[in-house]
């Protein structure tokens, strides 16, 4: 839009009608998304009390067949029992039910022939970016579909005989009419407690002792125990006709060496970043939120670049209105190149004309996944080394990694200090010309008189004075971050030195001008978000100017316009300034930090589906928590921590 | 019209804000003039019509549930009526922002900026006030929930920077020229009240109509404890003969924190939020009366009203020629027109009494 159009739609009822913004409130009593979360995790329910029955039964089967009751032959029979179906085709489902497959593309399912003779069905499961490919096609897929029909010549002592692969017929059998119901005893309850390997008719054992040269492979006979596995690496494998499977230590996702943050540095937690391969970075995140219901959905954006985008989620925890309109955003862009997460922030966000980012970039997968476990969804573009956080706001600006890691008090304090940052780094320069220039009465008369003793020789007038120091601060800043990262400290501070000290000594600008223009400057790095400080910044120009037009009154008017500017923002629906304008009930997270067992609830304003993080009583162990409120826990069912 | 809503915190803070932001005029002084030393037992009489206006306008809002106070007029008396009804009020707005407006503005160059003209600062504060309206309602409020705490917070702390400065015998007889006098005066200061009508103004954006009525109050009731305060301060540190004739009052407290050498002039922090407070007034008056008269004029928008209502409210601002003048037309203004502008919501109560009309918008 041209400017005339602009200033045209201004005065057009039909553009001046209020858009119908995107906004995650007003859902009503009951909001569908709510509903729909419930009714998802009745599903789950249900499952699990099939999967329990399942077990039950079994459980009773294995103790009839081995004639003992309660007792040491009672738990000789429970050894080993589980909820794995002997089809494949129905462990696949389940998994994929459990990991929000085909919405979530980390997991990986490669169905496979073993071959054996005659040769059997199987499946060879694992996590993108958690497991270690190159170990995964030469020590599980290769034996298994090259070399196993090889194997049968081979027999070590206690083997069981070669010719111990169960018969193609007898497989078939299974699937067909006169296979076993899933709760029906299976063959791992069959062949009694002490066989591992699930039946008479399941290769499962033959394959484990002799095709699989994995350092560390074990049978699995329930699935909660298989998902475990494989999100900490481990490779699955499913064979047909085996109501367990076996899983193979194959752990491969990124660790520490993958670099350092650049921007986003702390004393204290982890020091591995992001990185340009994106599958990389969903790696880092899915080492720290070990939850199946982490989902990860792959879209691509650019006609020409195809850039994969990465949408990261809880599903359970996040709004699922949030992740749609998320997903609507990105996957709606027409656009031909995006290079990186910062091109997708200016492409998906609210007012990207605003001078205020309202998306979160972070390079520090330990902050990401502490978002994404409040609710937040996180997109991650291929070649980009940050991660995007949506919805955010301005508080979240202002907050780093390090406020969590550190003792509560201390995150307080540091918090107080960047708002004080921030008042500094906006309004010093503003304020001083407006003194200088209209108010002389509001400077205390000795700070008055040294001020003006060290101007009388400066043949600028003070507003020009500042503004040069301003651009010049800037010059050097910009010269600091462009020229090779060896000189660049140096040029910054020497550049800085010798050009305060020479301006002063030819009397250009007055040293009170160079304090201020250095406060200001320091200040704005004290913002940790690089957009917003980079605005911040920006805006001091604006207030300067405003008060040498109309000094205090031009930055109560600045300041009256950001506020309301701030106000009207919204990011991915979510009002920029909550939840303190509108305030929200929140946990003692915005302007301070609470001690952490305060924290009982994710942040209203993104209206989770699942507001508890925590129970009531994050520490029961502690005596000094009132004993009625540990017992109230205890009668809730939720008496560990969360 | 608009699809935001507020909660009952924010209109209670919107309500204290435009009810309290007389605490930067004259009204204060207008108060002991009239009581005396008994000045800020006035403030609490004078604040029961306003307590009152708000039981009227909650009556209202449950009888016509998520509509505003033009909305209402024109269901019960009808198209050209209710239109004329509307319009009155959205005119009262305008010229009561507009004096205020520029009574702040000749307070402003009085205070701190002697050489520059009304027009420019009129003209700022009339941009930022479409600006905000534009924003609409809810941006609004929530600016005002940033804004107002610091604000509130900086008054607290110069009244407790004064009170050494204070003496109780000022405040003696408690019930100064005696209490009808004060009900006497506090009827004719009714007016100073009229501002709690935007809450029928916005009975469109409550989702509960039942929180118009606590919000209001709860507004009315902190408003008129602030204006108390101020004015119990300010009779006890300047004597009511003194204080009768401060036009500023809040203004010359401030100057007259000292705290050490270095620790004086608190008039400097204070004037920036005084011009915040009286920012947030325009803003919130000129977006009330643009919505009335969208509503007056049946039109489902107000947005393309701001401009020409901004123009309208500028030019108004320029009318009276001097501060005095601005005064006498405030004074004669709050006087006459609160009777349309009470007047007005009791008579749409007994008239949609009397016709039986009411209920919600969408059965209609």
């Amino acid at each position: 839009m041209t400017w005339w159009e602009r200033l045209a739609a201004l005065l057009d009822p039909a553009a001046t009608e209020p858009p119908a913004a995107f906004t995650l409130g007003d859902r009503g009593v009951q909001p569908p998304e709510e509903l729909e979360e419930t009714r998802r995790r009745l599903r789950e329910v249900q499952q699990t009390a099939e999967a329990l029955r399942t077990r039950v039964d079994r459980y009773l089967a294995a103790l009839e067949q081995s004639g003992g009751g309660p007792g040491e032959k009672g738990a000789e029979a429970y050894q080993g029992i589980g909820d794995l179906s002997p089809s494949l085709a129905e462990n696949l489902e389940r998994l994929r039910q459990r990991f929000r497959a085909p919405d979530n593309a980390d997991l990986i399912i490669r169905e496979i022939q073993v071959a054996t003779r005659p040769p059997v069905r199987a499946a060879v499961v694992f996590l993108e970016g958690m497991a270690e490919k190159a170990v995964i096609n030469s020590h599980i897929l290769q034996p298994l579909m090259l070399l196993a029909h090889l194997d049968h010549h081979l027999q070590g002592p206690g083997d069981p005989p070669a010719d111990s692969f169960p018969a193609k017929g007898a497989a078939r059998g299974r699937e067909g009419g006169a296979g076993r119901s899933p709760r029906a005893p299976g063959p791992g309850a069959e062949a009694g407690a002490g066989d591992s390997g699930g039946g008479t008719d399941c290769p499962l054992q033959a394959i484990l002792q002799r095709l699989l040269p994995g350092n560390q492979a074990e049978v699995k006979p329930a699935l909660d125990s298989v998902i475990d596995g494989l999100l900490y690496g481990d490779t699955a494998i499913f064979v047909d006709g085996c109501d367990r499977a076996i899983t193979v230590e194959t752990k491969g996702f990124p660790v520490r060496s993958v670099s350092t943050p650049q921007q986003e540095m702390v004393t204290r937690g982890p020091l591995d970043a992001f990185t340009e391969a994106f599958r990389v970075n969903i790696g880092l995140i899915r080492r720290r939120i070990k939850d199946p219901r982490l989902v990860t959905e792959i879209l691509q954006v650019g006609s020409l670049s195809r850039t994969y985008v990465a949408i990261l989620y809880v599903d359970g925890v996040v709004n699922p209105k949030l992740v749609r309109e998320v997903k609507r955003r990105v996957s709606s862009l027409k656009v031909d190149y995006v290079g990186s997460s910062g091109v997708l922030e200016q492409l998906v966000e609210d007012r990207p004309l605003s001078l205020f980012p309202q998306t979160l970039s972070t390079e520090r997968p330990d902050r990401a996944a502490a978002y994404l476990a409040e609710g937040h969804v996180v997109a991650l573009a291929d070649n980009s080394p940050f991660a995007l956080v949506l919805p955010a706001t301005f508080w979240s600006q202002l907050q780093t990694s390090e406020d969590y890691y550190i003792r509560w008090p201390f995150g307080s304090v540091l918090r107080w200090l960047r708002f004080g940052a921030l008042v500094t780094a906006v309004l010093t320069g503003g304020l001083y010309i407006a003194a200088a220039n209209y108010h002389h009465d509001m400077i205390p008369t000795e700070l008055l008189l040294f001020i003006a003793a060290r101007r009388e020789q400066v043949p600028l007038p003070a507003g020009l004075e500042l503004l040069f120091m301003e651009v010049a601060f800037e010059l050097i800043r910009e010269a600091g971050t462009r020229i090779p990262s060896v000189i660049g400290p140096t040029i910054g501070i020497v550049g800085a030195l010798i050009m305060g000290q020479a301006l002063v000594e030819a009397q250009l600008a007055s040293p009170v001008v160079i304090i201020i223009t250095a406060l200001s400057g320091l200040a704005s790095f004290a913002i940790p978000n690089y957009s917003t400080a980079f605005g911040l910044r920006t805006l001091r120009f604006a207030f300067i100017i405003l008060a040498l037009v109309l000094g205090i009154y031009g930055i109560a008017v600045g300041l009256f316009g950001v506020v309301l500017h701030l106000a009207g923002l919204r990011s991915f629906g979510v009002p920029y300034l909550s939840p303190l304008a509108p305030r929200v009930r929140h946990a003692p997270d915005v302007t301070q930090r609470g001690p952490l067992f305060d924290m009982e609830f994710r942040p209203r304003s993104i209206r989770p589906v699942d507001s508890r993080r925590q129970a009531p009583v994050a520490r029961p162990w502690d005596p000094t928590v009132p004993r009625r409120l540990r017992r109230r826990q205890k009668g809730d069912g939720s008496g560990e921590p969360r | 019209m608009e699809q935001g809503h507020i909660g009952g915190g924010q209109a209670a803070l919107l309500i204290f804000t435009i009810l309290a932001t007389k605490v930067l005029l004259v009204y204060p002084t207008a108060m002991i003039q009239n009581g005396q030393g008994a000045g800020w037992l006035l403030v609490l009489l004078n604040a029961a019509w306003g307590a009152a206006a708000v039981w009227v306008l909650a009556a209202l809002a449950r009888r016509f549930p998520g509509r505003g106070l033009a909305e209402v007029a024109q269901e019960v008396a009808g198209p050209v009526l209710g239109t004329a009804f509307g319009l009155t009020v959205a005119g009262g707005l305008l010229f009561l922002a507009a004096l205020v407006l520029r009574l702040l503005s000749e307070s402003f160059i009085i205070a701190i900026l002697p050489q520059t003209p009304p027009s420019v600062l009129i003209g700022t504060a009339v941009g930022l006030a479409v600006y905000a309206g534009y924003l609409g309602l809810e941006p609004l409020a929530r600016a005002h929930q940033v804004v107002i705490p610091p604000v509130a917070a900086a008054m607290v702390v110069v009244l407790l920077l004064v009170l050494r400065e204070a003496q109780a015998g000022w405040l003696y007889p408690v019930l100064g020229p005696g209490l009808p006098t004060l009900a006497q005066a506090s009827l004719w200061h009714a007016g100073a009240w009229v501002e709690v009508v935007l809450l029928g103004i916005y009975g469109h954006a409550f989702r509960r109509p039942g929180e118009l009525g606590r919000a209001g109050l709860w507004g009315v009731v902190a408003a008129a404890l602030a204006l108390a305060a101020t004015t119990a301060t300010f009779t006890a540190v300047f004597g009511p003969e003194g204080a009768a004739r401060e036009p500023f009052p809040l203004y010359h407290l401030a100057r007259m924190v000292y705290l050490g050498r270095f620790f004086q002039r608190a008039e400097s922090l204070f004037v920036l939020f005084w011009i915040s407070g009286g920012l947030t007034y325009t803003a919130l008056l000129l977006h009330g009366a643009a919505v009335t008269t969208a509503q007056a004029l049946g039109v489902p928008f107000y947005r393309p009203l701001l401009l020409p209502l901004g123009l309208l409210l500028f030019g108004l601002a320029l009318l009276p020629g001097s501060y005095t003048e601005t005064q006498a037309w405030d004074a004669l203004l709050r006087q006459w027109a609160a009777l349309p502008l009470f007047g007005i919501p009791v008579l749409l109560l007994a008239v949609g009494r009397l016709r039986r009309r009411g209920g919600l918008a969408h059965v209609r």
